[in-house]
């Protein structure tokens, strides 16, 4: 053979030798999935590994984390047709946003209620060092005193368990219901406030109006209403975040039927807005009010939820509903300044809405005063 | 002038109707304002000393008023009369749900 016949038919069965061993490998890893799947219904429970970051707020975690919960689901229907319990294995977990959590603890809430007989078991999150440039910091706990706090073991059916007081994690209180609760609501801002000392009636409007809409609309076929709070300090932030979080069917199945196609129109000419995607129905939904003055005395909400953050300098709104999410930013210097608007899609849905506002204590203080 | 104050009512008004929740903007206009209406007629609202109000709360307890059959006159009076040192622009936001009801209703006639 020539030379140049004995390279290009090495050349071949290289390329040859590849595919075959790209189908093997394909093959070995099915298999391999076939028996983690065949072992986990053999073995005495179903488990539903977390991961690393439990968190909303960066794009490369809201997949992982929005994944977890439908896995959480999913396996917890074959735990529950297996009677078997469903082992939720946080022990690569080390990172939790106050967003997720609040997601993580309403979608357990209402799996026990859906399953009430289904034993859950819980691989508690580890012990770590955190970031710091001092090796000698002790390792913490913080996501484990997190889910403690907020009741996440408790709603799982597990003891609370007895940890020492993290400093970190005081200020999480959550509170829920299934109709509007302005008196538990007033009474624990009024408790954050004095553990802030800060006056929190700025952010009661927007609250109770959030509160009003998630009973009132986000729920068309359920009897039951549910809604649960956060707030939360993160330890060395300067910032409040509250939220509200409904597992409904969220603003964009809901809009088209509490507003009128006269509202909807304006709203698509006024702001050029095609009702295209989730967080297009949101921005429609918080500009409601603003569109509706002269059309009548419904829809004054919207605008609501925004008022606080066009009127306080370093402070946010996000709302997350199915797959849009909607962030409205209120720049430090000037708030005459143009508001900051982003509108993008989450990769998976969150299956109801969340209404996110973060205002810096500070600038709280000073109003109290 | 006869006062009304609302935190005799509640010190967290709450949502717009009654099957919504406690402390509803519906069962305050119900329970309180129409009946101090119907008996002393116009009647200064004082808002002060609540912890906030929510805009369904505001809009159905006085623009309720209109759809409850009170006189356009009545209603444009507690607006000019209402109280509201704590927050001022409370006044504003209320005379405006007032003025909306009373177009809706005429529109309607």
């Amino acid at each position: 053979m020539k030379y140049w016949e004995v390279t290009n038919s090495d050349v071949k069965n290289k390329i040859r030798f590849k595919r075959w061993h790209r189908g093997k490998r394909r093959q070995v890893a099915m298999l391999a999935q076939k028996r983690r799947t065949h072992k986990s219904l053999n073995s005495n429970f179903i488990k539903v590994l977390a991961p690393s970051r439990i968190d909303l707020y960066k794009l490369k975690s809201q997949g992982h984390f929005l994944g977890f919960i439908d896995d959480i689901h999913n396996k917890a229907h074959i735990a529950y047709c297996n009677s078997k319990p469903l082992n939720l294995c946080f022990r690569n977990t080390i990172f939790v946003s106050a967003a997720a959590a609040l997601v993580l603890l309403a979608r357990i809430e209402l799996l026990r209620k859906k399953y009430p007989k289904l034993k859950m078991l819980c691989s508690y999150p580890p012990k770590h060092k955190p970031a710091a440039r001092n090796q000698r910091s002790p390792k913490t706990n913080t996501v484990d005193a997190v889910f403690n706090r907020i009741g996440l073991y408790e709603a799982m059916g597990l003891e609370t368990r007895h940890l020492r007081e993290d400093h970190s994690v005081k200020c999480w209180n959550v509170l829920r219901g299934t109709e509007v609760r302005s008196l538990e609501a007033g009474n624990l801002f009024k408790e954050v406030g004095g553990q802030l000392n800060i006056s929190l009636n700025r952010l009661f409007r927007p609250l109770i109006e959030a509160m009003s809409n998630a009973v009132e609309h986000a729920y068309p076929h359920t009897p039951e209403k549910n809604w649960w709070v956060f707030t939360s300090v993160l330890p060395g932030s300067s910032n409040l975040t509250v939220l509200l979080f409904d597992a409904g069917v969220g603003i964009p199945a809901t809009l088209e039927i509490t507003q009128p196609p006269t509202i909807i129109n304006k709203i698509k000419n006024l702001f050029s807005l095609e009702l295209s995607s989730d967080s297009a129905y949101i921005k429609a939904a918080l500009e409601v009010r603003r569109t509706r003055t002269q059309l009548g005395y419904r829809g004054k909400g919207g605008d609501d939820l925004k008022s606080i953050i066009s009127n306080t300098p370093n402070s946010s709104l996000l709302v997350l509903s199915n797959t849009g999410r909607y962030a409205y930013n209120q720049p430090l210097s000037r708030p005459s300044n143009a508001s900051y608007e982003t509108l993008t899609e989450l990769p998976r849905s969150i299956k109801g809405t969340m209404i996110e506002w973060t205002v810096p204590i500070e600038t709280q203080k000073n109003e109290a005063a | 002038m006869k006062q009304l104050k609302v935190i005799e009512f509640s010190e967290f008004p709450g949502p717009r109707y009654i099957h919504l929740g406690d402390s509803s903007g519906e069962q305050f206009r119900e329970k309180y304002l129409l009946p101090k209406i119907k008996e002393h007629g116009v009647i200064q609202v004082d808002l002060d000393g609540a912890f906030g109000y929510g805009s369904s709360f505001l809009e159905e307890a006085f623009g309720g008023l209109l759809r409850a059959g009170v006189e356009p006159e009545i209603a444009r009076g507690i607006a000019q009369n209402l109280k509201s040192d704590d927050d001022p622009s409370l006044k504003i936001e209320v005379t405006g749900y007032i003025e909306d009801a009373i177009n809706e209703n005429s529109n309607e006639q």
